[in-house]
């Protein structure tokens, strides 16, 4: 995988058939609020990445969009069905890859668990699994434990999980967020390039910046105490993105620093102690 | 990886078989060296001990009550195993009724089995059933706390993709709670082992005709030393064969765990035998 590859603009339509929406949606935790009436519509094959700062309640809020946790109040649905529970439809791929992959099963086992619920024989589930190690440039590990490859490896896995559940949508919580640079910025483009050739709709949580402005094509803000929407920017970069070139835009650079000036902007922050909560 | 796989040389193999025996063959000769011609009663020649040993289970008297004995334990054993797997993987996955449970749960790890004999003896009478029950009880705290304790240390990230990804409940728990908590469950169960096997002498102690922990006390009681000492070491052999067998299956289902980093399985065994044993 050379760095220096252009990802070129989505080749199939997306999968997708509604748009993920999220409607006034407020969390709170005992007397802590953390989320408090957030806005936010993912269109069918949209790539969507909300930034914010560390402690913003990010995770919080890609929880409630994959219906892993319930909203205090508003609601989070995919077209006419209320996301109060996790859905076909919906993949997620975790921060913690070393924690969300079993290290009893096989690469391959753990790519093809989800779909033994689904009553799916053996034979069926590996050939799903290999082809969807494949898609990540990892099928030659199929045979060997998570334990046994690197952390961008074990991530790659758990993106191969997320495509083998065959979901439209893609839900990632800071998912480059403990691999070095180099892998991360091949993850990146590994990312876009499975958005472009299977029309995948995917919403991902960062506090890294140039990743949210690198990847996306909107990025949305949320900063505050509690936490809020402050800006939704579109990010027109055009929809082929290049590691180097990219970044090296004016543009890219403007819009760089308007997100991190919302980020850094006092208004939005809380006291030290709050925010060390 | 590499080193599992490499090719072991008949030589280097040899050294390993020497390295490991060395001592209790060492002993072993000084304890038949040391006995020859004793005269002390109670203390009479190993060769003795050996040939009464060999006739015990020619007249089929020894291997009658080493008979009897381990199929109590066998069947006290795989009870425990059972319910305590399923009581632990129960209790694991339910802090609340968990919570409820944990102080009786106290209480009862710190109660002296021993102390139960003569009541289930009086109460059950002395036919084999409170012998099982009795085993079965001794063995079933530590496999219990021990798949219990499993269980919480899951990490709840594997429990969050299970969800996430829709895995039904019943895939589930044979899948994820129960394969993760499967190392701790062995823990479990070798601690029981041990258990086991003093609950089946403890149990033929107290109004008991077989058994050879009945064979140990009866010839005691006989002042034939021999015999006693002959139980004695036939006991210590077969609990020392059933840990080898042990160890074998635990290495057979558990070969992803004990290949991983040493620093991510030892802490984690080492503590729950510790609690157990505690």
């Amino acid at each position: 995988m050379s760095l220096a590859e252009t990802i070129a603009a989505p080749e199939v339509p997306p999968r997708a058939q509604d748009a993920l929406t999220v409607e006034g949606l407020t969390k709170t935790f005992g007397d802590r609020r953390v989320l408090e009436g957030l806005d936010l519509v993912v269109q069918p094959g949209e790539f969507v990445c909300i930034v914010g700062p560390s402690g913003a309640g990010k995770t919080t809020l890609l929880r409630c969009l994959s219906g892993l946790m319930p909203p205090t109040s508003g609601t989070v649905s995919y077209g006419d069905t209320r996301v109060n529970r996790p859905l076909a439809e919906i993949a997620v791929v975790f921060q913690d890859y070393r924690g969300s992959l079993m290290p009893w099963m096989r690469v391959w086992d753990n790519v093809a668990f989800p779909l033994q619920s689904r009553g799916m024989p053996k034979a069926e589930r590996r050939a799903r699994a290999l082809r969807a190690l494949e898609s990540v440039g990892l099928a030659d590990v199929a045979d060997q434990y998570p334990w046994q490859l690197s952390g961008g490896m074990q991530q790659r896995v758990a993106i191969a999980r997320a495509l083998a559940y065959d979901a439209p949508i893609l839900l990632m919580d800071e998912p480059f967020g403990s691999v070095d640079a180099q892998t991360r910025f091949e993850l990146e483009d590994l990312i876009l390039r499975l958005r472009a050739e299977l029309g995948l709709t995917i919403a991902l949580v960062t506090h890294d910046i140039d990743e949210a402005v690198y990847l996306s094509d909107r990025v949305v803000v949320v900063a505050g105490r509690p936490t809020r929407v402050i800006d939704d920017v579109a990010i027109d970069l055009g929809s082929a993105r290049e590691q180097i070139a990219t970044k090296a835009t004016p543009r890219f650079g403007q819009l760089r620093s308007r997100v991190m000036r919302e980020i850094i902007d006092p208004r939005y922050r809380g006291s030290q102690e709050e925010r060390n909560d | 990886m590499t080193d599992a796989h490499a090719p072991v040389t008949a030589s280097a193999r040899i050294g390993r078989v020497v390295t490991l025996l060395w001592l209790p063959v060492v002993l072993l000769i000084a304890v038949f060296w040391l006995t020859a011609g004793s005269t002390n009663i109670y203390f009479p020649p190993a060769t003795t001990v050996v040939s009464t040993i060999v006739d015990g289970f020619a007249d089929g008297e020894l291997g009658a009550a080493l008979g009897y004995s381990m199929t109590n334990f066998a069947l006290g054993f795989f009870i425990a195993g059972i319910v305590g797997i399923a009581g632990g993987l129960f209790l694991g996955e339910r802090p609340a009724i968990r919570g409820a449970f944990e102080p009786m749960l106290n209480f009862v790890r710190a109660l002296p089995f021993v102390a139960l004999v003569p009541i289930f003896i009086i109460a059950l009478g002395i036919s084999a059933a409170p012998k099982i029950a009795l085993i079965a009880l001794g063995c079933l705290w530590p496999v219990l706390l021990n798949t219990t304790d499993g269980v919480r240390a899951i990490s709840p990230s594997i429990l969050e993709t299970s969800r996430s990804y829709r895995v039904g409940s019943a895939l589930r728990l044979r899948r994820v709670t129960l394969m993760g908590a499967l190392p701790q469950i062995f823990a479990g169960l070798r601690v029981a082992l041990s258990v086991g096997i003093v609950m089946v002498v403890v149990s033929e102690m107290y109004g008991s005709t077989e058994g050879i922990g009945y064979y140990i006390l009866f010839s005691a009681q006989r002042f034939a030393i021999a015999e006693t000492w002959a139980g004695t070491f036939v006991l210590a052999a077969v609990g020392y064969l059933l840990n080898v067998v042990f160890v074998w299956i635990e290495h057979l289902t558990l070969g992803w765990y004990e290949r991983r980093a040493p620093r991510v399985r030892g802490t984690r065994t080492a503590r729950s035998a510790q609690k157990v044993l505690a």
